[in-house]
């Protein structure tokens, strides 16, 4: 494969594929790099999965790590595979919106943690990836600025609200991506796109930059097309900051290791339980069929696999919906046109008419709609019903973890209930609709463990379906050890999965031959 | 604990937008209040299960007296941080006024 690498067929390796050749100095990051920016500018007006695009900052970080590999300094693994993140990121010195409009234009003056991280392991950042508002949204339907299309079928939704991350790697728009995952925004549009997306253990990766949504809920984590590229890129996004007080200190690094070892297909004494919650009624027929198909592949490498009950998992979206949109309506008080952002005024209006015209103005619907749930559940009177009934929840839930833990090392589901659904189908005078979509995503980020979302097979409809892993708090690496060696599975018997993608390989074979 | 039940009416969401200060406009009252109707039947569950002698989780994992080392860190400068207010004027932020006339 190495001999005959064309530059057009870069985009449509792995992380860990293009980290190898620009180790063997087979190839450039410039060259990489600019790969990527061309296939961006040439099919994202289809895709919209971002929001920015940083050309310069890219190709200026590429020609960093070419000159530094030149003269043989010692580089990070993964230096000069670019990568692209959600707009909930800060970066400094590049529009950073969370898809709002209060925050167009927006120019942060520092770095998140992650961001920082990534400039020193010199990952040349490609852009700013669309989301719904704040992470508010599981379709992408509600950003600010545009709706990010599925590239399986264009006609559909990516997933929400990391649909432009997603998107963008199944895409071949970025090889790596950040994402955020409050109640499954990483692995439900993973689900839907057919891409890996994880959400690390709460605490694994720091929040210091991310621009909070739900303090208590929201985790940043990796996205990319296998295992192993999103293993690698927990290694460099987790560790302990100092700068997050929820932050966790635990090994990152043993991740890519276990996903290696995964790859040998090797599951004896490894024991799953299936959650009944979240199997059968509710799920669609195609999604069931690719999960249970996917459970005789982990039986048929050793996996001991049972069924096992956690009942106050069917009280999970309720305790969800009330605690979310109570810290939304808190966290999302900073945005009052006082100190940045967007300002709606005329000039003899009193501070607070400016509050109330600037977030009329700068807020979307279903950010609106959050923010006056949240006011009403933490309203007096409300509170202990609401708020305090749905924290009691959170400790049956993490309980329901606890007692299943105790049986099994991991717990399994299908990721969400339908493959993806057409652009504006959801979108209707029932909110709950959109909600039901994180059923079984919203339970590990209420107990603040860590889960997995990796393909499983395609639908009736040519759709991705996703299969979702759960681990106890801390492990990890017990996702990307299962997860890895159900992805080799499903490889060898049906071939890897984001191949099967039809969108923009025409345009990149037309090139090809071009040349 | 008394359950909550909670039917929103007009009058109680134009409250809720005064208290979150934003502004909506009659129709936009109208359509939130129905919408806000359907998800509280939704949410009214939680209230099945939370008995008294459950206890609430605040957080995942708790950590007890997270403090940092009392040291200078990186700071922002003054005109990093006036960078993108809307407006300013000798260093500082300009801000409409606080009180009404009336």
């Amino acid at each position: 494969m190495a001999n005959n690498i064309n530059t057009n067929d870069l985009t449509l390796l792995t992380a860990h594929e293009q980290a190898e050749l620009l180790n063997a100095k087979q190839v450039s990051s410039t060259e990489l790099t600019g790969a990527y920016l061309n296939r961006i500018h040439a099919l994202d007006e289809q895709v919209n999965a971002y929001l920015t695009v940083t050309d310069d900052v890219a190709l200026k970080t590429a020609k960093e790590v070419d000159d530094l590999r030149a003269k043989g300094e010692k580089l990070h693994p993964l230096a000069g595979v670019p990568i692209a993140i959600k707009d909930i990121v800060v970066t400094k010195g590049i529009q950073t919106t969370a898809a709002s409009k209060i925050l167009e234009g927006w120019i942060p003056p520092y770095d998140a943690h992650i961001v920082t991280k990534i400039k020193d392991a010199k990952l040349p950042i490609l852009g700013k990836t669309n989301m719904d508002e704040f992470a508010i949204g599981s379709s992408t339907e509600y950003s600010g600025y545009k709706i990010t299309h599925n590239p399986w079928d264009l006609a559909k939704v990516p997933g929400g609200s990391g649909g432009g991350s997603a998107a963008a790697i199944v895409a071949s728009l970025a090889p790596l991506a950040v994402g955020s995952d409050t109640g499954g925004s990483i692995r439900q549009p993973a689900a839907l796109t057919g891409t890996v997306g994880v959400k690390p253990t709460y605490g694994g990766v720091s929040r210091y930059g991310a621009i909070e949504m739900a303090s208590s809920l929201d985790q940043l984590g990796p996205c990319a097309k296998t295992v192993l590229d999103t293993a690698y890129l927990q290694g460099i996004l987790g560790g302990y900051d100092a700068k997050d007080s929820t932050s966790l200190d635990y090994d990152h690094n043993r991740m890519a290791s276990a996903a290696l070892k995964g790859k040998n297909q090797d599951l004896h004494g490894v024991k799953l339980g299936i959650v009944r919650e979240l199997t059968g009624e509710g799920f669609a027929d195609d999604v069931q069929k690719s999960f249970d198909s996917a459970v005789e592949l982990l039986k048929e490498m050793g996996a001991e696999v049972q069924t096992v009950d956690c009942p106050s998992f069917d009280y999970s979206l309720a305790a969800y919906y009330i605690l979310m949109p109570s810290e939304v309506s808190s966290n999302l008080a900073r945005f009052d046109g006082m100190r940045y952002g967007l300002r709606a005024c005329g000039d003899n209006l009193s501070a607070e008419q400016t509050m109330r015209l600037t977030r009329a103005k700068g807020f979307g619907k279903e950010v609106k709609r959050r923010i006056i749930l949240g006011t009403h559940a933490l309203s007096s009177g409300y509170y202990d019903a609401y708020y305090g009934s749905a924290q009691k929840v959170r400790t049956l839930i993490q309980r329901d973890f606890t007692n299943a833990f105790e049986k099994v090392d991991a717990l399994i589901s299908p990721t969400a209930p339908t493959t993806a659904f057409k652009i504006g189908e959801k979108m209707t005078a029932d909110p709950v609709t959109m909600y039901k979509n994180d059923i079984a995503t919203i339970p590990v980020n209420l107990a603040g463990t860590p889960a997995m979302s990796l393909p499983s097979g395609l639908g009736a409809d040519g759709m991705p379906i996703g299969f979702q892993i759960m681990a106890p708090g801390k492990m990890d690496d017990r996702l990307y050890f299962v997860g890895s060696a159900l992805e080799q599975a499903l490889c060898e018997k049906n071939g890897a999965l984001y191949e099967k993608i039809q969108f923009g390989k025409q345009a990149v074979n037309m090139k090809t031959e071009a040349k | 604990m008394e359950k909550a039940e909670t039917n929103f009416s007009v009058q109680k969401v134009k409250h809720l937008a005064d208290l979150a200060r934003i502004e909506f406009s009659e129709q936009e009252l109208d359509e939130l209040t129905s919408e806000l109707n359907v998800i509280s039947d939704a949410i009214n569950k939680v209230q099945e299960v939370a008995n008294d002698d459950v206890e609430r989780t605040t957080h995942p994992f708790a950590l007890e007296n997270v403090f940092r080392k009392d040291a200078v860190g990186e700071t922002l400068e003054q005109k990093s941080a006036l960078a993108a207010a809307p407006k300013q004027k000798d260093g500082m932020f300009l801000v409409p006024q606080i009180l009404a006339e009336d």
